[in-house]
Formats: C-alpha cells, sequence, structure tokens
C-alpha cells in the first residue's frame, strides 16, 4: 500500500509494517494509525508515519543497539494493556530526537514505544524507572566548539 | 476547580473506576496511590511534559537532519 508522507514522498508500505496506537503518543494523541517504516537511505532509523497526517512521523531508533544494557521493565497493567500473553516478549523502540543539523541525536528510554509484534499494537510507556532518560545521547558533536568570549575584552 | 480535604488513608472516587488514596503526608509532600483501569494513563505532570515536549522536537527534524545523523551513526559502526 501506498501512503503519502510530506518528509518521504511517497512510499510502498508492507501491511506487516502497519501499527494500531490506542492512545497515539503523548502529545500526539489524535494520531492513532502509522506505519513503522524502514528506508535505506535513513538505516538505522526507522520512521513512525502517520496515516492521518502525511506530515506527522517520528525518526525511531532500536534502543538496544545504543545501550546494551538496557533493561526497560513493564509493569503488569502495561502488559495487560497491550494484550500480552506470559512469555511474550515485547519489541522497544526509542523515539530520537535529532538537532543541530544532525549532529547531535538523543534517544528517549524513559518513555519507549512498546509494540506487540504480532498484534501490531502499540503504546507509549513510561517506565517508572527514573534511571532510563527522556534525553539519553548518542550523537554528539565530536568537540564543542569553545565559547566565543574574549579574555582581552574585560 | 473541585478542592476536597482528606485525611490520611481517606480516598476520592473519580466516575466508577478511579481512585485515589491518600497514603502518606510528610514534610510537604504528600504520597498518593492510584487505581485506574490500564486505559488510564496516569503521570508525574512534570514528566508528562517532558515527553510531550520531547515527542514534539522528534517530529520537527527535517529529513536532511535525519540523513546526516544516520550517516554519523553508520561512521561511528552504531548502524
Amino acid at each position: 500500500m501506498k501512503i503519502h508522507t510530506a518528509t518521504l514522498g511517497v512510499v510502498e508500505a508492507a501491511p506487516e509494517s502497519f501499527l494500531t496506537l490506542p492512545d497515539g503518543l503523548i502529545g500526539f494523541e489524535e494520531h492513532k494509525e502509522f506505519a513503522l517504516l524502514e528506508l535505506a537511505d535513513y538505516r538505522p532509523f526507522r520512521w513512525l508515519q502517520s496515516f492521518s497526517d502525511p506530515g506527522l512521523s517520528f525518526p525511531v531508533l532500536d534502543p538496544h543497539a545504543f545501550v546494551p544494557a538496557y533493561e526497560p521493565s513493564l509493569s503488569e497493567a502495561d502488559r495487560a494493556g497491550l494484550g500480552f500473553d506470559p512469555g511474550e516478549t515485547p519489541l522497544f523502540y526509542a523515539i530520537a530526537t535529532v538537532e543541530d543539523a544532525g549532529k547531535s541525536v538523543t534517544i528517549n528510554l524513559r518513555a519507549p514505544l512498546v509494540v506487540h509484534p504480532t498484534r501490531r499494537i502499540a503504546r507509549q510507556v513510561v517506565l517508572a524507572d527514573s534511571r532510563w532518560e527522556i534525553q539519553h545521547p548518542i550523537l554528539e558533536r565530536a568537540r564543542r566548539a569553545a565559547p566565543a568570549r574574549a579574555k582581552a575584552s574585560h | 476547580m473541585l478542592v476536597l480535604s482528606r485525611k490520611l488513608g481517606e480516598n476520592i472516587r473519580i466516575g466508577d473506576e478511579i481512585k485515589v488514596i491518600v497514603l502518606d503526608v510528610r514534610g510537604g509532600q504528600v504520597k498518593l496511590g492510584i487505581e485506574a483501569p490500564h486505559t488510564v494513563q496516569v503521570h508525574r505532570q512534570e514528566i508528562y511534559l517532558r515527553i510531550q515536549e520531547a515527542n514534539r522536537r522528534a517530529a520537527s527534524a527535517p529529513p536532511a537532519w535525519l540523513g546526516t545523523a544516520s550517516q554519523g551513526l553508520r561512521q561511528q559502526g552504531l548502524g
């Protein structure tokens, strides 16, 4: 199925990539139907693209590729909300914030997108564990420019 | 805004399914227990606002920036 995106043009989305977010994302509750797109040019990012709004998409990353020790713990209520049976394993994606013209990237480990891989239902879950940061840096400018402050002027 | 006074151990009902209990009051801090169906999301306000802001910023990155960032991550062997 072809879907229209403002950022990527018209892209082909396989039904296996569709995701329903019954609560939407925090601050974007009205958007519930998405496709999770993989495009070679943007690897390792994936795009969570809204069906209802071509202009709305979120870059996401596999958090374990960047933080191997990431062990998000879901409450029973969270598991029940996504329809997990005991023994079923959720998929986690971290929403990525790209700034500084692409030179800095942070990922949200505190509120990951939790996906039921077979039911294709997902929720943005706020973890109780404050160890996981909302803006965990994974790419930073190699060297920050020194503050442009002329000592001689004082 | 509805304003209610409650003592330790007392609770408030919101509709049929939500109950808020005062568990502890100590030194300017109130500990609340909240019982709600799992379809109702309960968050600390400041965390909720920070996540909302992070989502907004995530959604606003131009594709060109994503392209640069994806190259940066691949160069670091992270992709």
